[in-house]
């Protein structure tokens, strides 16, 4: 009973793009204008027209680094203290000083910012230390923007397919992909030069307070894809441990928005209406502060907007109920909020990688290339910290522009036909069974498995027993049935999100000290130990297919942080042992 | 075997479905022609769809024409804006607002002189962010349009200009026109010029009736940065607005004149804490000593963001 | 082993009268990240099959006939 085709077809590429949301079209674009006789193709699992994190646009930059307002060394010491110094700084500074010309292209590509009467960026202050909001009012056409670059190009588009498990060459470099259609079952194999990952977070790695599967702060097709496929290639995964944890609307899976909110006079409160954030830019010991309060006697967290004016409350509603969740509006009807005359509860999202909010990430260098020869990493999947939308951009078109020059150099590996029918046969397992567990029950068992062992403040012994659990579910991976392709598509997901939880349990349990507030934060281990793990936390496949850990240096500084950063950066420090109650 | 993936749709399908006696299937045909690949035909075909006996395919082909390039889009779009249908006159607006090619300037320009005030607004929209020259001269004029839309835009295409030459217009919109958007973009225009005229002009609107005028006002104010606007700006930190009097503040730190203090350290016992933070900052920018009893109190305030920001401001003060 | 089927209230709702999915129009179905939307082929008409929804709106804004209306989850509502 399967739609399958017998034969798995193939086609050839130079640049595979996986990935069509943010970063995806960019690194094709850069890709092809860096080389036009080169073939190059976007593969992904929805739509190109409206996929990825930003499929309904973006409220503004946040990490805008524009002459006059911000420097580059500026945003890698922001970016060095916001992290707790565990930075490959170079990465962050090729980001930084792309940041202003990636800027000019999407403005003029028609990417809508806020400007003054003049036309000059709006720039906004936000944090203390630089400006760095630009805000995006009209943001909702940025997906619109994105297509009309790649049909300009000649890109080929390959939607509705999705990438299961990277090829790689004899000699070990990246050789191709296995695709399923999501909608027919049909499998393919694309042999490609080049491969650039840029499939967003691990999204569905928790289970959001709701129960609601797909009730997440990320896209929720965004399951992990990228971070499995690079560890199944041999890829290097660094900061796993270092999860993604954000603020919330309570139950709506909408941010804060405080770059929206802020600058026009909102912010975070406790319930007595009183700011209580110490800490200065997102970060780890910024969630650590709101999780406390959260609990604690002063708690819940609310977003206050009451005390604004009319006009102002109808700026914000138009900019938040227009952009990037538009839904919003909707949910706070539904529970008779409104902005003018009660706060907005507050709440954290479920845990996630994401190397665009916190640091987890497939470990790249600032040309963004992986540790496999020919595999790229960009955007939220890779591992540069805190890079958001810009960031994505921006390592997108090194990618593209990286994954050009590589193709001019190295001839298409081959790949072993053996590996291309075991992988077929693993991925249509499901379909050809005549029953079992559907992949819905199964991921929700996981996902709720993931909240009750790894989710912070961290135990040792709970993640223990949760790898436990989660060997348990690998076992019932063979009784897993899909009813039709889009189950044999979700069967596929669960799969990377499998992989995920079981890096997440390791890389948290390698790292025995606390670090990044709550992102990291060990109850038995509560100290942070900069003798023992001043180090980056790196994640690999192992012999028995499981991962391993290890330590990986931090590369020099090329921004030193000096006395006065330091001090700063340690007063706003809150004890994290003092505070677990 | 080799596999294609390709299903971008046919023209000459697209073409057919087009010529169906159904609105709705010929719409649907007009929005395949974004992803059918070709230009020359996509162009030719959603151009003559802007005649359809239809609203809605008319409406489609003007946003379909937005993903479409050259003086042949331009110049049906131009035409589209004369529409009876305002549907189709905001699509096609949106769309020749989103065009960068400075090319299609003479074009928009010619329509420019066409006496309805949609399409005379929608055309300086379409040529502010071109920044021509020639169009320096048609936004003068427009400024005196009766239609308040037809003033907004005209500010913008001048302020978009930068020149000093128009720098007594848009101080005439910011102190007299009839339109309170029309006078608040006028002061916000005024950011790029570094004289006292300017100033006058901001001095004069923080008296305007309008509180988000006199928001903006005290923001630029800082901006232009002239020190004859202080006075004005120590009285609105008493406006009824704590908006107004927060950019007041923002203002006040960046013009640095010690006779600040007082009002700016009064402000620190305000109940609004963006208020006090802002004050907290203006009183580090001015670094005068008698701020320092203010900051000491205020950064033992309820609120981080205060005391963190009177800290930095008291050492700011030490340091000097 | 045995399954059973279980019914859930979607979020998304098609208005059968204005939806011109008979007309050739896929917009709603190309547009969702989840692919949860199809064409019912019998009616002409789309429908949610999966609840599996992001109430992100792509298929309502989109949609040329405003014939969708997405509400939340009811779990999250």
């Amino acid at each position: 009973m399967t739609d399958s085709k017998d034969e798995t077809e193939t086609m050839e590429v130079d640049v595979l793009v996986i990935g069509g949301g943010t970063a995806g079209p960019m690194a094709a674009v850069k890709a092809k204008q860096a080389n036009p006789a080169l073939k190059v193709a976007v593969l992904e699992k929805a739509n190109v027209k409206r996929s990825g994190a930003i499929s309904m646009g973006m409220d503004g930059l946040n990490n805008a680094v524009i002459p006059g307002h911000a420097t580059p060394e500026q945003y890698v010491k922001e970016i060095t203290v916001a992290n707790d110094g565990i930075v490959n700084q170079k990465t962050v500074m090729a980001y930084a000083q792309s940041s202003y010309d990636m800027i000019n292209q999407l403005d003029e590509w028609g990417v809508k910012f806020e400007k003054d009467e003049t036309g000059e960026y709006n720039v906004k202050k936000v944090h203390h230390m630089g400006t760095y909001v630009l805000p995006m009012p009209e943001g909702h056409h940025m997906k619109k923007i994105l297509y009309r670059q790649l049909r300009r190009h000649r890109i080929q588009v390959i939607n509705r397919y999705m990438a299961t498990r990277l090829f790689n060459g004899p000699d070990g470099r990246i050789a191709g992909a296995m695709l399923l259609n999501s909608r027919t079952a049909e499998t393919a194999v694309i042999r490609a030069k080049t491969i650039i990952l840029c499939t967003g977070a691990a999204g569905r790695l928790g289970l959001p307070a709701s129960g609601y599967l797909f009730g997440t702060y990320e896209n929720p097709t965004n399951a992990g894809d990228g971070y499995s496929m690079a560890y199944h290639a041999g890829a290097e995964l660094s900061g796993l441990e270092c999860y993604q944890i954000n603020p919330l609307i309570k139950d709506y899976n909408g941010p804060a928005c405080a770059y929206v909110t802020g600058p026009l006079g909102g912010y975070t409160a406790n319930a007595t209406g009183d700011r209580f954030i110490e800490c200065d830019y997102w970060s780890g010991q910024m969630m650590w502060e709101f999780h406390r309060e959260l609990e604690g006697g002063k708690g819940p967290v609310f977003l206050k907007l009451d005390h604004l004016a009319e006009e102002t409350v109808q700026e914000i509603e138009t900019i938040l109920h227009s952009n990037e969740r538009p839904s919003r509006g909707r949910f706070h009807d539904s529970r008779s909020t409104n902005y003018r005359e009660k706060m907005v509860e507050m709440h954290i999202s479920e845990i996630g990688f994401c190397s665009g909010h916190s640091a987890s990430g497939i470990w790249t260098d600032e040309h963004a290339r992986t540790t496999v020869p020919g595999l790229y990493a960009a955007g939220d999947v890779g591992s540069v910290p805190h890079n958001y939308m810009l960031g994505a951009f921006v390592y997108g078109a090194l990618a593209g522009e990286d994954a050009a020059a590589y193709c001019a150099d190295n001839e298409l590996p081959e790949i072993d036909a053996a590996e291309i029918a075991r992988e077929r046969a693993r991925v249509l397992a499901p379909l050809e069974r005549e029953s079992g567990i559907p992949p819905h029950q199964i991921e929700y068992k996981l996902r709720r498995f993931v909240n009750d062992y790894l989710q912070p403040p961290k135990v040792t012994r709970k993640m223990e027993i949760g790898k436990e659990r989660f060997d348990e579910i690998r076992a019932d991976l063979g009784r897993m049935y899909a009813a039709d392709p889009h189950e044999l598509m979700r069967a596929a997901e669960l799969q990377f999100i499998l992989d995920c939880a079981d890096m997440a349990a390791a890389a948290s349990l390698y790292r025995t000290e606390s670090r990044w507030g709550l992102y990291h934060h060990r109850v038995d281990h509560p100290e942070i130990d900069n003798e023992n793990w001043f180090v980056h936390v790196q994640t690999k496949k192992g012999e028995d297919g499981m991962p391993v850990n290890f330590k990986r240096e931090i590369d020099p500084y090329v921004v030193e942080l000096d006395d006065e950063d330091k001090v700063a950066y340690q007063q706003l420090r809150v004890g994290s042992g003092q505070a677990t109650s | 075997m080799t596999l294609s993936f390709d299903e971008a749709p046919d023209m000459t399908e697209i073409q057919a479905r087009y010529a169906s006696p159904d609105p709705a299937v010929r719409r649907v045909a007009i929005m395949d022609l974004i992803d059918a690949g070709e230009d020359e035909a996509g162009i030719g075909l959603a151009v003559s769809a802007l005649s359809d006996a239809d609203h809605s395919v008319r409406a489609e082909a003007a946003s379909v024409l937005n993903e479409f390039q050259g003086d042949a889009v331009i110049g049906a779009l131009l035409e589209a804006l004369g529409d009876d249908d305002e549907g189709v006159r905001e699509a096609a607006a949106e769309s020749l607002a989103e065009n960068k090619d400075a090319a299609a300037g003479p074009a928009i320009l010619v329509r420019l002189e066409d006496e309805d005030p949609f399409i005379k607004a929608a055309c300086l929209r379409a040529v502010r962010d071109l920044r021509l020259k020639e169009s320096q001269g048609v936004a003068l004029t427009a400024l005196g349009h009766s239609d308040p839309r037809v003033r907004r835009e005209a500010v913008g295409v001048l302020a978009y200009l930068r020149t000093e030459e128009v720098l007594m217009a848009l101080m005439n919109a910011a102190r007299k026109d009839a339109d309170p958007n029309v006078r608040r973009v006028g002061v916000g225009s005024l950011i790029f010029s570094k004289t006292e005229q300017a100033a006058d002009t901001v001095v004069h609107a923080l008296g305007d009736d309008n509180w988000q005028v006199r928001e903006e006002a005290a923001f630029i104010a800082g901006k232009v940065g002239e020190p004859s606007a202080v006075p004005a700006l120590i009285e609105a930190m008493n406006d009824d607005y704590w908006q107004v009097r927060v950019k007041a503040a923002a203002s006040l730190g960046m013009l640095k004149d010690p006779a600040a203090v007082a009002v700016l350290g009064q402000a620190l016992s305000f109940n609004i804490s963006n208020l006090r933070k802002e004050a907290a900052a203006a009183l580090g920018e001015i670094a005068s000593r008698d701020g320092l009893p203010f900051l000491e109190a205020a950064s033992q305030d309820v609120d981080p963001d205060v005391r963190k920001v009177a800290r930095w401001a008291i050492g700011r003060i030490e340091a000097a | 082993m045995p399954l059973a089927s279980l019914s859930n209230s979607v979020p998304v709702e098609v208005n059968e009268e204005a939806c011109i999915a008979d007309k050739g129009c896929t917009v709603c179905v190309d547009v969702c990240p989840l692919d949860v939307l199809f064409i019912d082929e019998d009616k002409g008409k789309a429908f949610m099959k999966y609840d599996e929804c992001w109430y992100c709106l792509p298929c309502e804004k989109d949609c040329p006939t405003n014939a969708i209306t997405v509400s939340i989850p009811y779990l999250l509502r």
